[in-house]
């Protein structure tokens, strides 16, 4: 976070100062957090980290630019301590090598398929509230600030980390969520803006993929040394000739 | 030993019952002689000025709209084995008595349960949450117990003096003698049981015969008075008739509590936890519709059982109204108790992570919670497996892989840049799921990265197969 810097140097030069003087920031900054692994989110979070009892919302533009990655450092984190994470309506299958790739302890990554959007945030609810996860995300189209609320609450209630991803369009609807941020890629780098962020700032950072590329290979995505090769969809050269015979059956 | 009877001088009504405030003044009467009489009533039938043993006929005279049922003894003898299942939760020596009571030897039970007063508080508690009224006796003998429920004596008789000082004032007329015996007692100007103990026994027995002395006898515990176990049945199996037919499933909680009261006590009593359980809703016309329920481990909590089974009938929609509700225990197993362990935090984690997902089962349904597990294939879409809870599987090394999967490669015709060298993916010619696939990292312009592949089958077809997210 930055802070301001004669504040600082008061402090320094007046030790006693720190504890006397009252900030509106400090008292959400003894929040238990989760590190993200991304030092510079780290220090644009006011708890330096995912806020245990927080709801996180996180609106997207797209899908596949990297916005699952963003958690995996902390879900690696929660399920090898074996704690438990949660799943809630994932938009696609969530595929358990690459999962694995990115050390997650799949038993403690549990999944659930739901069929409509007041489920899902119903089975958030419930698992929030149990306070037995330590992390739960969900995916959701339409939510009102209300079931928000109740979320929100939740998560403080069990103590829990809960993500929902939302879509982009969402940011300009209110919502009592602790921390929200618009995630959106730009030539080849992440960007994350803090458009909320309770007892921290308005805030924009840059996440650079080779961050986290190595959670889901070491070749995604383009690496530097990488040859890449640009061509249009249908002059794609093909490889017709199969490196070992094969039996074919009929 | 000390023995607790609980008397339910309202059953045949209270059974009636289908939600906690009844708004119709209803009866149970049963054939008394030449006439009609009341037997129990509830209490809007007591404000109206009915009363027990009172002739049906003063009864309508009282209240025409009085609604009346007839007293069958059948379903009062299934209703005492069921209140008789429910009181093995807390003693294993129980006994059903007819018409109305059961007994049990609460002595063995009092440890556990945190002493009498707990006990009793327990009882009560879970009485009236079943709609029933309840009086309970305590006596160090089971005789002396039931005749204080008879009187409405509920102050407990821990020892044999507090037994005998509290005898001494009951009335004869709650001693079971035949209509003889009282008037001769009555003639004779004895009034309260104490006139009776005072009598000599030789002198007892030639006035009122032997039976008078043997009960003196029993209450006392000089003559035993046998009182046979009550052996839970190896199946779980009952059934309950609907007094009103229940329109939706939110009038089936109240009875379905009471039978599931039952299975608590049965799994208890026999260390059962349950792990399958069908719901069998019976209609007038439609065939019986089916409501089972799963629990992933073994349960014994009728707390939990209940909340889950509720939720999952939320969920349920009737065809027609229900008249009668089963449940029937399909899938047993052996529980573990919760004992005062080292590591009980652990373990008291453990239940309720099962709690938590029965509850999500119940409503989303069995298959909508798994843990995905890496399988040993290379073709993408057999790399996985849905697991719960069980299977370990050691951590292998993949190449890049993304994150979400596509239940189906989708075909694209999106401009996108290859961002890798093919990696060729072969597998399963011996099948129906032949892949031959070259697969490549991709992104679009705005910056999304997909997992690609052209297929032998149509080269220049591109498919997007997943999302690097």
């Amino acid at each position: 976070m930055a802070h301001s810097k004669p504040l600082e140097e008061l402090f320094k030069s007046h030790p006693a100062l720190r504890q006397t003087l009252w900030r509106g920031r400090d008292q959400y900054n003894d929040h238990a957090c989760i590190p993200t692994g991304y030092p510079q989110l780290d220090k644009a979070l006011p708890s330096g980290g995912w806020g245990i009892g927080c709801l996180t919302e996180l609106l997207l533009e797209q899908h596949g630019i990297g916005e699952i990655s963003l958690l995996l450092p902390a879900l690696q984190q929660v399920t090898s301590n074996n704690q438990w994470a949660a799943f809630v309506n994932p938009p696609y299958l969530p595929y358990a090598p690459a999962l694995a790739n990115a050390g997650i302890n799949l038993e403690r990554l549990l999944i659930i398929n739901t069929n409509s959007d007041d489920d899902t945030l119903w089975a958030a609810e419930q698992l929030l509230r149990a306070g037995i996860f330590e992390s739960v995300v969900g995916w959701v189209n339409r939510t009102t600030a209300q079931k928000q609320r109740r979320l929100q609450l939740a998560a403080e209630l069990g103590k829990t980390w809960a993500t929902l991803y939302r879509p982009a369009n969402a940011q300009n609807q209110h919502s009592p969520a602790a921390l929200r941020i618009i995630v959106s890629a730009s030539s080849h780098q992440m960007t994350l803006d803090i458009i909320k962020s309770r007892g921290g700032k308005q805030h924009t950072v840059h996440i650079n993929p080779n961050q986290f590329d190595r959670s889901q290979g070491a070749e995604w995505p383009a690496m530097p040394a990488m040859s890449t090769n640009t061509v249009s969809t249908n002059k794609i050269p093909t490889n017709n000739t199969p490196t070992t015979p094969v039996i074919r059956a009929l | 030993m000390l023995w607790a009877c609980l008397y339910f001088p309202q059953l045949p009504i209270d059974r009636q019952r289908s939600t906690d405030n009844a708004t119709v003044p209803t009866a149970v009467i049963h054939q008394h002689g030449s006439s009609r009489q009341i037997m129990a009533c509830n209490e809007m039938a007591a404000e109206y000025g009915i009363q027990c043993g009172m002739a049906l006929n003063s009864a309508y005279a009282i209240a025409p709209h009085l609604q009346v049922n007839d007293y069958i003894e059948d379903e009062q003898r299934a209703h005492i084995r069921q209140l008789a299942l429910w009181a093995l939760r807390y003693s294993s020596w129980v006994t059903p008595r007819m018409p109305a009571s059961i007994l049990l030897e609460v002595k063995a039970s009092l440890k556990l349960f945190g002493g009498l007063d707990s006990l009793l508080d327990l009882l009560h508690t879970e009485a009236q949450a079943q709609g029933l009224h309840m009086i309970v006796g305590i006596a160090p003998t089971s005789t002396a117990a039931a005749l204080f429920a008879y009187a409405g004596i509920e102050e407990p008789a821990r020892s044999v003096t507090a037994m005998q000082r509290i005898l001494s004032n009951i009335p004869v007329e709650y001693l079971n003698f035949d209509e003889f015996t009282q008037r001769g007692l009555r003639q004779s100007g004895v009034r309260v049981l104490q006139q009776l103990i005072d009598i000599p026994p030789a002198a007892l027995s030639r006035r009122f015969g032997h039976q008078c002395t043997d009960l003196v006898y029993k209450i006392n515990g000089t003559l035993p008075d046998p009182c046979p176990a009550f052996v839970a049945p190896d199946t779980f199996s009952q059934a309950l008739d609907l007094p009103l037919e229940a329109p939706d499933t939110n009038a089936l909680t109240f009875p379905l509590n009471r039978l599931l009261n039952a299975l608590g006590g049965y799994l208890r009593s026999g260390d059962h936890g349950v792990k399958s359980l069908d719901i069998v809703l019976y209609h007038h016309r439609q065939p019986p519709s089916l409501v089972a329920l799963r629990f992933l481990s073994a349960t014994a909590d009728h707390t939990h059982l209940l909340k889950v089974a509720k939720e999952r009938l939320a969920n349920t929609s009737l065809p027609e109204p229900v008249t009668r509700i089963k449940i029937k225990a399909t899938e047993l197993a052996d529980v573990e108790r919760d004992g005062k362990d080292l590591f009980q935090k652990s373990q008291a984690q453990a239940t309720s992570v099962q709690h938590v997902f029965d509850n999500l089962m119940a409503r989303l349904g069995k298959d909508s919670l798994y843990t995905a597990l890496p399988d040993d294939d290379h073709r993408p879409e057999k790399a996985w497996l849905a697991a719960m809870l069980e299977t370990k599987q050691p951590p292998s090394e993949w190449p890049a892989r993304p994150l979400w999967l596509l239940p189906e490669p989708k075909r694209t015709t999106e401009d996108l840049e290859l961002v890798t060298h093919p990696e060729r993916i072969e597998n399963g010619w011996w099948g129906k799921d032949d892949v031959r696939r070259d697969y490549c990292i991709a992104h679009n312009q705005q910056g999304s990265y997909y997992w690609v592949f052209r297929s032998r089958r149509e080269p220049q077809a591109l498919f997007i197969h997943g999302v690097f997210a």
